[in-house]
């Protein structure tokens, strides 16, 4: 069984082996999970290589950078690292019956799982799950575009890099929504939206003498400013690294915000009763 | 010191309206078999829920072996049977049990001797391994569920429901594994509204009713307890009323039930039994036939006066209880 | 954080681990991933005081541009942004904060900060033009225009290197705009002078969505009388083309340009160059074509008609050609 692949013992509570093998196991034993995100993910530039490979001219640079950069920006879609992480952590889409997540996390804590434990591990395994396939999905673009003569496609390390923080920042979001009870998560996170957008307000507000009004616009710009990117955010290391001045607020907004997610996802399970029973 | 010992166990919901365990205390020695029964909505599941640590009591106190029951090491030594058999669908047999050997953190080197020993304990076919969770029969699943749980020789064995979906075959099996585990030094605590085919195996049982502990009581010296005595005689012209209603009062033992031929009486214990077959014999009443009547321990515990109001509770629940 | 949670039922005893509890070096390390993002804050946000652009406002532009001789340098940067926009705040880390960048700005540009961030420097006169002049309705947004006001370039949401780039195409760009004014002043001279040796020889070749610097080198040409350089312009800048074709998946490639060679040469009239089916981009440039061509000829009323109807078609076309509109209003006065 493939599941004896991971079988080794690891004393710790902060990484549990069976809860991480069991989420990647879940979704990459049933190949209806792998094969058809990866097609789909490969679709559109199977299309685009197609499409330029009816009339045979030759690829000029201009093309090849042009279908590189495209693919690039596909590869950064956050919807996508969404979508899988969500996958990935979610027990729902396996399980046939959405009802049995929390019977089946009633039952795993009972067992000597602590609640940190099962948020790191199954966090772990989401930004290893998704970062499987989407690394697959560029190595077959790469393939792909590779048989019909276009080399710009990078590759390198920073590319695989951009892909796994990616999936650990969409990740982080993931977890948390799937730890903490539903209303709690959607209301959390319309407030740090709500954060982001409070700002333009701020906008729209005329001059004017009235004390209260101005609290108010002084209260929204101050939430905006210091609140307003705490939400986890795609990066492009690639972009970072070639521009012209190294952004650092960037890279500890991102570090930050999957550290804070991780920890209130950790912190909304610990307090998250689980009535197993018909109650 | 008992193993596990609840303090004045209190969980409300909704800021204190809803009060699902109102004080609850009781103990558990180590190697007892205990059952916590009463009707649904008691608040059984909920003191289960504080019990493997998966709600947070709102007063009170749970020690498990002198832990807290959110202690990681309470954790190995307890097995638990969900009510609800709602598994990971799309796994083996093989692979749920090895998911949760491996879980629990056991050694890797027992886990298919582990796996054969505990399937064979549920009395499950070891080639039913292959098969996948979601093919199963509900019964088959409370198997698995025991299986389960009892992975890896847990101290403290819970079962919620255990009963439920099971077939009368099903019911033996329970109760034979009940026995073995009991036997092994395991400590039992079950939950049930119909304890009728387990309650063999209970030494202790807390009778619960509106999240309130009403009575724990020894199963031994209850069923000695609160008997009911039928007798029946051959017909004759003596006038029963007077004759009966003058024996029950001289040997302190309520009629429940009269006509011209049988009678009912609660006694409480064999002497009383004894007594008033010798007093019906000598007014005359020529007693051909007695026995007790057969009876749950919900319901007897359920039909007894209450002590408080001293008003018969069978208005309420009793009664209606299901008697499968 | 989690363990107060556990009332009543949490143990005493040291060692043991608690199933709820989060542990404190995590929670420690996110304070301290915080506290650092409060203070990468706190110094990246801060504009440096020495070396950085030199904005101005536009208050302070309009006062300059009254002053005749203020206005030093030929291009003009405005840069629309706001408090609360964070796009907008990423930009200025990552692009107004490099070095190169910095002096690149400061060299060529005139830099204009447009702060939108209230009503209060909205809705002043200055600011207010500038938004409707150039139609922003999203910022970040970055404009570049000659100091005499045509448009050069716009850029939405570009950051680090493409800006970068976007800054010097543009500065590349501001000579054919330039060009383009002189022509349509009339000064052809002054015009083909400031034409890169690249586009007058045909060596740039000829963008399908900018085709108008390729009619204005032809145009300019046969206006200074330098009408042998015009074939070898053509062929060569054809033969460039040729390079672009790929892209489109038409089934002959430069077709277009085809027929309006053949139009430039004289070889079809210009009935026959309309009915050639093509998108707007290419009937703006067919319609500038007969224009410059009918302006040559100097039937001025011809001329007006067809470049008119040039603007109209780039318009739709969502881009401008830069040489159409000026004309059009140069030969209405």
């Amino acid at each position: 069984m493939q599941m004896e692949v991971l079988n080794f013992q690891m004393n710790s509570t902060l990484f549990n082996p069976a809860v991480f093998a069991y989420t990647l196991y879940v979704k990459f034993a049933d190949p209806r999970y792998w094969v058809i995100p990866l097609l789909l993910m490969t679709a559109p530039s199977f299309g685009l290589v197609l499409t330029m490979s009816f009339p045979h001219p030759p690829l000029t640079e201009e093309l090849q950078k042009l279908i590189a950069g495209g693919i690039h920006h596909y590869f950064l879609q956050s919807v996508v690292y969404l979508l899988f992480a969500y996958m990935f952590i979610s027990d729902g889409p396996a399980g046939g019956k959405l009802v049995a997540e929390a019977d089946s996390l009633s039952l795993l804590f009972t067992r000597p799982v602590t609640r940190f434990c099962y948020v790191l591990t199954r966090y772990l395994a989401a930004v290893v799950g998704t970062s499987i396939l989407m690394l697959g999905a560029l190595l077959l673009v790469y393939l792909v575009g590779f048989c019909y003569g276009i080399t710009a496609i990078d590759i390198s390390l920073l590319t695989v890099a951009t892909i796994v923080l990616n999936a650990a920042s969409w990740s982080s979001l993931v977890i948390f929504l799937h730890s903490a009870p539903p209303l709690i998560a959607i209301v959390t996170v319309f407030i740090l939206m709500g954060c982001a957008g409070v700002g333009s307000i701020y906008s729209q507000v005329e001059q004017s003498t009235n004390a209260f009004l101005e609290l108010l616009k002084t209260i929204c710009l101050f939430i905006n400013e210091w609140f307003g990117d705490f939400m986890p955010t795609s990066i492009d290391l690639l972009a970072m690294s070639t521009a012209s001045a190294f952004d650092i607020y960037e890279l500890a907004i991102f570090v930050s915000n999957i550290a804070f997610f991780i920890l209130i996802a950790a912190f909304a399970l610990s307090c998250r009763e689980f009535s197993y029973g018909s109650e | 010191m008992p193993l596990i010992a609840v303090e004045n166990l209190t969980k409300t919901y909704r800021q204190g309206k809803v009060k699902a365990v109102d004080n609850a205390c009781f103990d558990v020695q180590e190697g007892e078999v205990f059952g916590l029964i009463g009707p649904n909505g008691a608040g059984k599941t909920t003191i289960f829920g504080c019990l493997l640590a998966l709600t947070h009591p709102t007063a009170g106190s749970i020690k498990i072996d002198g832990m807290s029951p959110f202690d990681l090491d309470v954790k190995p030594q307890i097995g638990f049977l969900p009510e609800r058999p709602c598994y990971n669908r799309w796994m083996t047999i093989r692979q749920f049990l090895a998911y949760h050997h491996w879980m629990s953190g056991r050694p890797t080197m027992e886990r298919e001797a582990e796996i054969k020993r505990v399937l064979a304990l549920v009395e499950l076919d070891v080639d039913i391994k292959r098969r996948k969770v979601k093919e199963m029969s509900r019964g088959m699943l409370q198997r698995l569920g025991m299986a389960q749980a009892l992975i890896g020789h847990p101290r403290i064995f819970f079962l919620d429901e255990p009963t439920s979906g099971m077939d009368p075959l099903g019911f033996i099996l329970i109760r034979k594994l009940l026995l073995k585990c009991k036997e092994e030094g395991m400590t039992i605590v079950l939950n049930s509204h119909h304890l009728h085919e387990v309650e063999k195996v209970c030494d202790r049982i807390a009778f619960i009713r509106k999240g309130k502990i009403e009575e724990v009581a020894d199963v031994a010296a209850l069923s000695q307890v609160r008997q009911i005595l039928i007798v029946s005689w051959l017909a004759c012209d003596i006038d029963a009323g007077p004759v009966l209603a003058a024996i029950a009062e001289t040997s302190g033992c309520p009629l429940i039930e009269a006509s011209d031929e049988t009678a009912k009486f609660t006694v409480s214990g064999n002497e009383k039994a004894a007594d008033i077959i010798a007093s019906l014999s000598s007014s005359g009443l020529r007693v051909y036939k007695s026995n007790f009547e057969k009876r749950e321990l919900v319901e007897l515990f359920l039909n007894a006066p209450d002590p408080n109001s001293g008003a018969n509770l069978d208005a309420n629940g009793g009664s209606k209880l299901p008697d499968e | 954080m989690a363990q107060s949670k556990d009332n009543g039922t949490s143990h005493g005893s040291k060692g043991r681990i608690n199933t709820l509890t989060i542990p404190i070096w995590f929670i420690v390390l996110v304070s301290w991933l915080l506290c650092f993002r409060v203070y990468a804050k706190l110094t990246q946000c801060e504009a440096p005081s020495d070396n950085c652009v030199a904005w101005i406002t536009p208050i302070q532009f309009e006062q300059m541009s009254q002053k005749p001789g203020a206005i030093k340098k030929d291009l003009v940067m405005y840069e629309f942004t706001a408090d609360w926009c964070p796009p907008c705040k990423k930009r200025e880390r990552t692009v107004f904060r490099a070095p190169t960048v910095i002096s690149e700005i400061n060299n060529n540009f005139v830099p204009v900060r447009v702060d939108l961030t209230n009503e209060a420097l909205s809705s002043i006169p200055a600011t207010k033009n500038l938004t409707e002049r150039f139609s922003v309705n999203s910022i970040p947004r970055c404009v570049i225009t000659l100091a005499s006001g045509e448009k050069v370039d716009d850029d939405h949401y570009s950051y680090g290197d493409r800006f970068s780039d976007f800054i010097t195409a543009s500065i590349k760009k501001a000579v054919t705009v330039r060009a383009k004014v002189d022509l349509a002043k009339g000064n052809y001279e002054q015009a083909i002078a400031k034409l890169s040796p690249d586009l007058l020889t045909g060596n740039a070749g000829v963008e399908r969505y900018d085709s108008s610097d390729y009619l204005m080198c032809h145009h300019l040409l046969l206006v200074n009388k330098r009408q042998a350089e015009v074939e070898p312009m053509m062929k060569k800048a054809f033969e460039k083309s040729s390079k672009y074709s790929s892209m489109t998946s038409e089934k002959e490639p430069l077709l277009w340009l085809k027929q309006l060679n053949m139009y430039l040469r004289d070889e079809i009239s210009d009935e026959q160059l309309l009915k050639y089916k093509s998108d707007h981009y290419d009937k703006a440039t067919y319609y500038l074509a007969i224009g410059l061509k009918q302006l040559r000829l100097g039937d001025k009323g011809k001329a007006l008609k067809a470049l008119h109807q040039a603007s109209v078609m780039s318009a739709k076309g969502y881009r401008s050609d830069g040489l159409s509109e000026p004309l059009v209003e140069a030969l209405e006065k």
